[in-house]
């Protein structure tokens, strides 16, 4: 294999420097220890030790060795490439790296002193950042939490907000990121997530940035916008390691290059010694030979048509023809509306103008069916999304859009000619796997995508659109599928291929139309294919707006104005206030629409028995709120409160003389107990919340019963003191009422200001993220089970002292009235979002319908009925203005294009 | 035999293990748990949690879930009492409460597919509306007076045999549930769907029609079993199945199907069905009261993940408890 590389005389390139090599090879090249060429003063490196250091580091899972003694150094202020193919070992060296994995032989050092990397927190303290090409973030979280997360600035124990917004302001300018770091960032793109994992790096001092392929999903002036961040991060001197696909930013951005294949470091050379050919044949050992092999092929009459197509917000006035047997490229930069208008050729979008004509014919593609039944198959642009069903085998994958043309009337699959088609396609796409019936999710990404591509080939489309075929795939892949696509058009079939990469519309199509931003902006004959000619007009726009840099100053001014409104403000941080300002104001309403009917609402005695109504069931819900907020659902608390109630009452009933605090202190202990078995089977079996409590709310609720065996507590046999807690007052208000704003206050402070009440919403808001960012998802989840626990055991003993009696059944519905409290004051029941001040607010609405439908005169049998009513239209309410808010920051993003029409 | 060392071989066989002990345990209890009369009264009792249990499992499979399941059988039988108040027949009143419950339904799904929210959350609120319309319609009144030939469905056994015709009516459905979930293409449309949603939606599978489909069919056989119901008690109120929902679910993901969506089987979750209503019956013969069985049914289901979840763990060092165990989709 090696030999193949410097024997072959076919390509003359000058034999790059070889300072190590697995075998030394080419021959004329001496291979050197990477150590003293270190030294090395023509290239001007310091002679300190590296800032990190990897020396025959061996990884294997199971018998496969992924990573074969592979040595890799990254130097202060030096940008260190690393190229390989997929599976040759890139990311499990960044996972090394990350401390996810530890090798299983090598060492690893750290300015010269060896030490080990345990976990992704650990590399964190140890100065080491990872940007993933997707960065893992909290969505519902602001960018300045986002960058801080786990260590926010905090003065007197509590989290310093200001100085955090303050310090993340800092961070992204130095970047030049115009980023208000109050924004959610589930409303940035994904450069800008980038951005932010970059500030995050910066501000935990990372000395080591590792990127991992950071450019693959951004478009080309955002990764102009990358380099000038890397290049100004060199200057400060981190050590960065950079993965990349695309060889000319392997060459380019990196000031040396270690290429990897199947686990083995081939070579490490300074990049001005390797050419972007040579680097090709070092990453996949053999001669590349044509990367895309276009097949002249006849081509025919127009199959598609299409005229001035718009929709999709910014696609305008689109129109093109595509002929059997021709590939049509569509090149531009992402956001140019490609995928867009692939969507609507496919029927996922609907256009708000044009004509589609297939075959002559004029269409509407309502829906992906109908525009299979046309003959149009779409390959989406995002394989793991859009593409598979990715614990499917490879046959069911293969053959789901064609699975009802495999049924009978009744609609039974024939299952014998599913699996002969599956394998037929599979083999004609050469997928390697152990069979169809392999889990996708377990073959290679290049094997992922040729089963995609099987799946839309098996309909026989005679129009086959291609969004990305290639993206994220090894060369190896790459080439083959290429190859198919000739095929393809070999036979007649009319194809239009999107892609970013300009080397693949030039090798593949016949024809080339370059958009930007959503328009037509020029096209090409295979003639007069000019590279630069079409990179230029796709990056013309970029160029228009890098010369008129105000316009983003305008863009964030623009997102400014919008905040000063109230109704746009509701996406931005703000949302959350907002909110419960409308809880605030409903709550108003319902009480004014009450008082006019009914004037004794309004009578303090009134007013009391509806606060103390609402105590219990708020604190109820202030715990179920917490265990929300952390994506989880804790349906035993009505049993819980039963449960600690009847404890506690019979306990005092055996000791009249008692301490009337030891009654509390039990409720609560039976309390905490139970949460903690709740949190036992959920943080340590990892049973689903929902199971585990509906599995413990039958255990608790069942376990009191049988305690009670049908007795019934009454407060007349119990002290008088118990009672007196429900009736004591202070300043004319219940004690209750007291303790449950206390309480209520007291959660939401904790929320907002401690760390653990932050990490609680990064948990809901993003599982996997938390856990990068060393958030102890156990330890959490633990918490907010036993708090919910500890808080119905409180709320049991005060229940019997309300209601004078207790008895196993008390409290049956509490917790549909707790998480309908939770859901109605504003906490996204997917966790995340919401504050423990809207669940108060929700469960005060509750107990002033339940009082109004009483006062009311209205039958009781009402209340269910309205209670429904009111959860559902709440719920509705919030998914329009979560819809609405997503609509206004779409629409504050696109100003961009209409102001670059202005300027 | 993929599927055999697949799917079944890890979770149903697991569930069937528990069977077996539950019949071992219960012949010992009590001589009278394997006598054909108490089995057949152990079936019947179970008869209408298992008809909901059915559309619950394609509906969680999907990813979804359906809470309101109880106060639609309440509102069907409802209805249904109240049409037999008016005089109407008894089909009459059959056909109202079938068309009441398909309403029901069809108005879930409607919120849930259409409006894209949350079903967990739509289905609590209509949990509590469903409910709260019928007792707004029968307030505390109970309705009975249902022919002999109707109690049968609840009661009767076919004649000469200890089966019970609400067994029949469940086999009958079971077995076209099954089929259609493990043999059609739209039962691997509910796998997709559970699994990727957009994929499913790129695929030309129109997703939220569905979600609806399956909605209304929860609602059609919430209305089955309120017949059943009826039949079983001999009388129809507004409080008929309250908490039906909790034993459904329990049952569902009891079978092993994954509460998140994507994969089960209905044979897990008809051995789960079985397992839950041999254990209350042998419970029962104990003389443990419905309270104590409950407290057995949810340590059932809570010891069965754990215990599969710790195998689990032994056999595969890595993998994580509930994922590892889902079985494979699609792998019918």
């Amino acid at each position: 294999m090696a030999a193949k590389i410097g024997g072959s005389g076919a390509v003359r390139q000058p034999e790059p420097r070889v300072y190590s090599d697995v075998k030394p090879e080419p021959p004329g090249a001496q291979g050197r220890d990477l150590g003293t060429e270190h030294t090395d003063t023509k290239l001007g490196w310091s002679s300190l030790p590296p800032a990190i250091e990897l020396r025959g580091i061996t990884k294997r899972f199971g018998s496969v060795e992924v990573l074969s003694d592979v040595d890799l150094s990254l130097r202060a202020g030096r940008v260190h490439s690393l190229a390989g193919e997929n599976g040759a070992g890139k990311s499990t060296l960044v996972k090394i790296l990350g401390g996810i994995h530890q090798p299983d032989s090598g060492r690893i050092l750290r300015d010269g002193i060896d030490i080990a990397i345990l976990g992704a927190a650990d590399a964190r303290r140890q100065g080491i950042a990872i940007i993933h090409q997707h960065p893992a973030v909290f969505p519902d979280l602001s960018v300045a939490e986002n960058v801080f997360v786990g260590r926010q600035p905090q003065r007197m124990g509590r989290i310093d907000w200001a100085a955090m917004t303050d310090r993340a302001q800092e961070l992204l300018s130095s970047l030049q990121m115009e980023i208000d770091p109050r924004l959610p960032v589930k409303m940035l793109s994904i450069a800008e997530r980038q951005a932010i994992e970059i500030a995050k790096a910066l501000s935990i001092d990372a000395r080591v940035l590792v990127m991992d392929e950071p450019t693959s999903a951004i478009s080309s002036r955002e990764v102009d916008r990358l380099f000038e961040i890397v290049e100004r991060l060199k200057k400060q001197g981190v050590a960065m390691l950079f993965i990349s696909h695309f060889i000319h930013e392997v060459l380019g951005w990196g000031d040396e290059v270690t290429i990897l294949r199947s686990g083995k470091r081939i070579i490490a050379a300074p990049t001005a010694d390797l050419t972007p050919e040579q680097t090709v044949r070092y990453m996949i050992g053999t001669e590349p030979g044509a990367f895309f092999p276009k097949e002249d092929t006849q081509i025919g009459q127009s199959v598609l048509s299409v005229r001035g197509l718009s929709g999709a917000g910014f696609v305008e006035d689109v129109s093109f023809d595509v002929r059997a047997g021709e590939i049509l490229g569509f090149f531009g930069l992402v956001g140019a509306g490609r995928s867009e208008i692939a969507q609507m050729l496919f029927g996922i979008t609907r256009p708000e103008q044009g004509e589609i004509g297939v075959n002559g014919h004029l269409v509407r593609p309502r829906s992906p069916k109908h525009a299979m039944q046309l003959g149009i198959s779409l390959l989406p642009e995002d394989r793991h999304q859009q593409g598979l069903v990715l614990p499917f085998p490879i046959r069911a994958n293969e053959t789901l859009p064609i699975l009802r043309q495999l049924a009978d009337k009744l609609g039974l699959v024939d299952r014998v000619r599913e699996a002969h088609i599956a394998r037929e396609f599979a083999a004609r796409m050469r997928v390697v796997a152990t069979g169809v019936e392999q889990p996708t999710n377990t073959v290679s990404g290049g094997n992922q995508q040729k089963v995609l591509l099987a799946k839309w080939l098996i309909p026989s489309p005679r129009i086959l659109i291609l969004d990305q075929p290639t993206r994220g795939i090894d060369v190896g892949a790459k080439a083959e599928i290429h190859h198919i696509i000739s095929g393809l058009a070999g036979q007649g079939m009319a194809i239009v291929l999107i892609s970013d990469d300009a080397r693949e519309v030039i090798g593949m199509a016949d024809r080339i139309i370059v958009f930007r931003g959503g328009r037509f902006a020029a096209e090409f004959v295979r003639s007069s294919f000019d590279r630069e000619a079409i990179l230029l007009a796709a990056a013309h726009l970029a160029r228009e707006h890098d010369t008129s840099e105000p316009m983003r100053g305008q863009l964030s001014r623009s997102r400014k104005t919008l905040r000063a409104f109230p109704s746009i403000s509701l996406f931005m941080g703000g949302l959350l206030r907002v909110r419960e300002f409308g809880l605030i104001l409903a709550l108003l309403i319902i009480c004014a629409a009450v008082t006019m009917r009914e004037r004794r609402f309004l009578q303090p005695a009134n007013l009391e028995q509806v606060a103390l109504s609402a105590t219990l069931v708020c604190m109820v819900a202030l715990g179920e709120a917490l265990v929300i907020i952390a994506k989880q659902i804790d349906l035993s608390v009505g049993a819980m409160v039963a449960m600690s109630a009847f404890v506690s009452a019979a306990w005092l009933e055996r000791h009249p003389d008692g301490w009337i605090l030891s009654v509390l202190l039990i409720g609560c202990a039976v309390g905490s107990a139970l949460g903690v078995v709740n949190a036992v089977l959920v943080a340590l079996f990892r049973i689903p919340a929902i199971v585990a409590t509906l599995g413990t709310l039958a255990i608790y609720r069942g376990g009191v019963i049988v305690l009670a065996g049908g007795r019934q507590i009454s407060a007349t046999v119990l002290p008088e003191s118990y009672g007196e807690i429900a009736r004591a007052h202070l300043a004319g208000v219940p004690l209750l009422v007291w303790l449950a704003i206390l309480l209520t206050v007291g959660f939401g402070l904790a929320a907002r200001f401690t760390r653990t009440g932050r990490n609680l919403y990064a948990l809901g808001s993003n599982q996997e993220s938390a856990r990068f960012a060393g958030i102890d998802e156990r330890r959490h989840l633990a918490l907010v089970f036993i708090l919910s626990g500890l808080l119905c055991g409180f709320v049991g003993v005060l229940w019997g002292a309300r209601f004078g009696t207790v008895d196993a059944v008390i409290a049956p519905d509490l917790h549909l009235q707790a998480i309908s409290a939770v859901v109605v004051g504003g906490v996204s029941i997917f966790g995340g979002s919401g504050t423990v001040y809207g669940a108060a607010l929700g469960a005060v609405i509750f107990a002033v319908l339940q009082n109004g439908v009483q006062l009311l005169g209205i039958n009781q049998f009402w209340l269910e009925a309205v209670i429904g009513c009111a959860i559902l239209i709440t719920v509705i309410f919030y998914s329009h203005l979560a819809r609405r808010a997503e609509q206004v920051e779409r629409g504050s993003r696109r100003i961009q294009p209409v102001l670059r029409n202005l300027l | 035999m993929d599927w055999l060392r697949g799917s079944l071989a890890r979770w149903e066989v697991f569930l069937l293990f528990v069977l077996v002990a539950t019949f071992a345990c219960g012949a010992q209890v009590s001589q009278y748990f394997l006598r054909s009369s108490n089995i057949s009264i152990a079936l019947a009792g179970m008869t209408p949690a298992a008809i909901v249990a059915l559309p619950m499992t394609l509906i969680i499979v999907t990813g979804e879930i359906d809470i309101s399941v109880g106060s639609i059988v309440g509102l069907c039988a409802t209805s249904m009492a109240v049409c037999l108040e008016h005089g109407l027949p008894v089909g009459g009143a059959i056909f109202s409460g079938i068309l009441v419950g398909m309403l029901a339904g069809f108005i879930n799904g409607i919120i849930v597919a259409y409006g894209a929210l949350p079903s967990l959350v739509v289905t609590i609120g209509t949990l509590a509306l469903y409910r709260g319309v019928a007792q707004i319609i029968l307030q505390e009144r109970g309705v009975s007076g249902f022919p002999e030939w109707y109690q049968n469905i609840g009661f009767g056994t076919i004649d000469g045999t200890p089966i019970p015709w609400s067994s029949i009516i469940f086999v009958l459905f079971f077995t076209g549930f099954a089929v259609f979930l493990h043999r059609t293409h739209w039962g691997r449309a509910l796998y997709a769907i559970g699994n990727n949603r957009e994929a499913t939606r790129f695929s030309g599978i129109n997703v939220k029609r569905t979600i609806l489909c399956l909605f209304v069919a929860s609602g059609a056989m919430s209305s089955l079993a309120a017949i059943v119901l009826t039949a079983y008690l001999a009388s129809a109120r507004s409080d008929t199945a309250i908490g039906l929902e909790l034993p459904v679910i329990t049952a569902v993901v009891l079978g092993g199907v994954n509460i998140f969506g994507g994969s089960g089987t209905m044979a897990g979750v008809l051995i789960a069905l079985l397992v839950l209503a041999f254990v209350q019956n042998a419970l029962g013969l104990a003389g443990v009261t419905p309270e104590g069985q409950q407290i057995v049914t949810g340590a059932v289901l809570i010891v069965t993940l754990i215990v599969f979840g710790a195998s689990e763990i032994i056999r595969k060092p890595r993998a994580t408890l509930w994922r590892a165990r889902a079985p494979g989709p699609a792998r019918d």
